[in-house]
């Protein structure tokens, strides 16, 4: 799973065509791919974690591009976190790459993929899975990806319809690995 | 996990208090994330607590691990925002060290002034602290926001009026006692040492008659000494209201502040204002 769907911003925004892949289009029909369905199960959970993968590759190549935070690629982040200490481990990732001038980085950047190994929470209020990340289509060096993370979601805010920045209708709300290695302590049970 | 980095271009978010590269060796460091390339993202092991972070981007073809130089140091500041009420409020964020952010407090005086003029508000409160996250580091925070959260949880003292004997004359002054606290020093053990927060108020009166006065930054009293009084013209019930604004500044660790602007209120309801009209007697 190396891109998905539902990548609504500009070209200009996300950089150059050097240096950016396109994701998929939209898609026309009506059905909303990430309504929520009477039962959660791993194929939708990954469909979610695609979407999110593929926003959250649209900022690192706006950045890519830029060579700098724009506040746009701060506020597309706030749409896609919802917990202020994740997002600010997100930025603090990007400012590392950043500052290494994207050492390892491929030519034409894609997304990150997020594949679930196990469903532990699967509730419409909250989604807590280990998944299996693979960097390959963004970098040539994956050999210090962790695996396995574990992603914990919410359903973004109440009657707001999922905008440009975050087409699914949920928010990362944990993001990646606890120092131990262990499972982290769920946070669709706090 | 197999680890194939080494540590050779190290970046430190060193929150606060600040901890020197020199001091901490690869002991100290735990892989806390991965970056948005694969990277990993290190952290101080010991940085629950909020004490540092330091974070590295690996580098194949070595398997030791060695803590390099540092390049950068990330600081803590105080980043302006909008609450969950859509309200602005005050976070704590991280930048490099020597970077001027652009959604900070502004605390220099021409903006304190500018801001002033035009009558907005100098000081925000803090944004709602959130559960901490399983695994992730516990947020840092500055001594500027510890200050304000602690400022907004004290126990303000609350005006509490009297007018002696209970009614007013009109024509004659009524004296208001405030029975507060025009000064009240609030400390409070933290981890960068003693918070001393000192608290000064001051009273606006709602007479109720549609006049008001003040600020005053004494405390009113009962005749014959009080300053603060009033004359009612008029007969009837009146709702008096007696605000205290608290501004405030703060100490701690070296740096010091001042804190938003509360108030405290107290009520006089129905106060009776009554006539005396002069009989000759047989």
């Amino acid at each position: 799973m190396s891109a998905a769907a539902c990548d609504s911003s500009s070209g200009a925004e996300r950089g150059t065509a050097s240096n950016t892949v396109a994701t998929e289009p939209a898609p026309t029909t009506t059905t909303n791919p990430y309504a929520v369905p009477a039962v959660i199960d791993v194929a939708y959970v990954n469909r979610v974690l695609a979407g999110l993968d593929a926003a959250l590759g649209d900022v690192v190549r706006l950045v890519y591009s830029t060579r700098t935070i724009p506040p746009d690629a701060v506020t597309r982040l706030r749409a896609l976190y919802g917990n202020d200490q994740v997002l600010q481990l997100f930025l603090d990732g990007l400012q590392i790459d950043l500052r290494s001038g994207f050492r390892n980085y491929k030519p034409q950047i894609g997304n990150k993929s997020s594949v679930v190994t196990q469903l532990v929470t699967a509730r419409p209020d909250c989604i807590f899975a280990q998944v299996h990340r693979d960097y390959s289509a963004i970098s040539t060096d994956t050999s210090a990806v962790v695996n396995p993370q574990w992603v914990a979601l919410r359903p973004s805010t109440p009657g707001k319809p999922p905008g440009p920045e975050n087409p699914t209708d949920w928010v990362l709300i944990y993001d990646g690995f606890t120092r131990s290695r262990a499972q982290p302590e769920n946070p669709c049970a706090l | 996990m197999r680890v194939v980095v080494a540590l050779s271009t190290v970046l430190a978010i060193s929150l606060v208090p600040q901890v020197g590269l020199a001091q901490m060796s690869p002991a100290d460091l735990v892989e806390c994330g991965n970056t948005p390339g694969g990277g990993v993202i290190y952290c101080l092991a010991g940085s629950d607590g909020g004490v540092a972070t330091t974070v590295n981007t690996p580098s194949s073809g070595s398997t030791s691990r060695s803590v390099g130089m540092s390049t950068t140091r990330y600081v803590a500041y105080d980043r302006l925002t909008t609450g969950p009420d859509g309200q602005t409020c005050v976070m704590t964020g991280y930048i490099a060290e020597g970077t001027t952010p652009t959604d900070g407090v502004r605390t220099d005086l021409v903006t304190q002034n500018i801001l002033e003029i035009h009558g907005l508000p100098l000081e925000f409160p803090p944004c709602p602290a959130q559960p901490p996250v399983p695994g992730q580091p516990a947020p840092a925070e500055t001594p500027s926001m510890i200050a304000r959260r602690h400022w907004e949880q004290v126990p303000l003292p609350r005006p509490q009026p009297v007018i002696a004997p209970g009614r007013a004359i009109t024509g004659k002054p009524a004296y208001l006692e405030t029975k507060g606290a025009v000064r009240h020093t609030y400390t409070n053990d933290t981890v960068f040492g003693p918070l001393v927060i000192v608290a000064s108020g001051s009273y606006v009166i709602d007479w109720g008659d549609g006049e008001r006065s003040g600020p005053y930054s004494f405390e009113g009293r009962p005749w014959p000494d009080g300053q603060i009084t009033h004359e009612y013209l008029n007969v009837g019930a009146y709702d008096i209201v007696v605000t205290e604004r608290w501004t405030a500044t703060w100490r701690l660790g070296g740096e010091s502040g001042v804190l938003r602007t509360l108030q405290t209120t107290g009520r006089i309801d129905d106060f009776p204002v009554e006539q005396i009209q002069a009989v000759i007697g047989r």
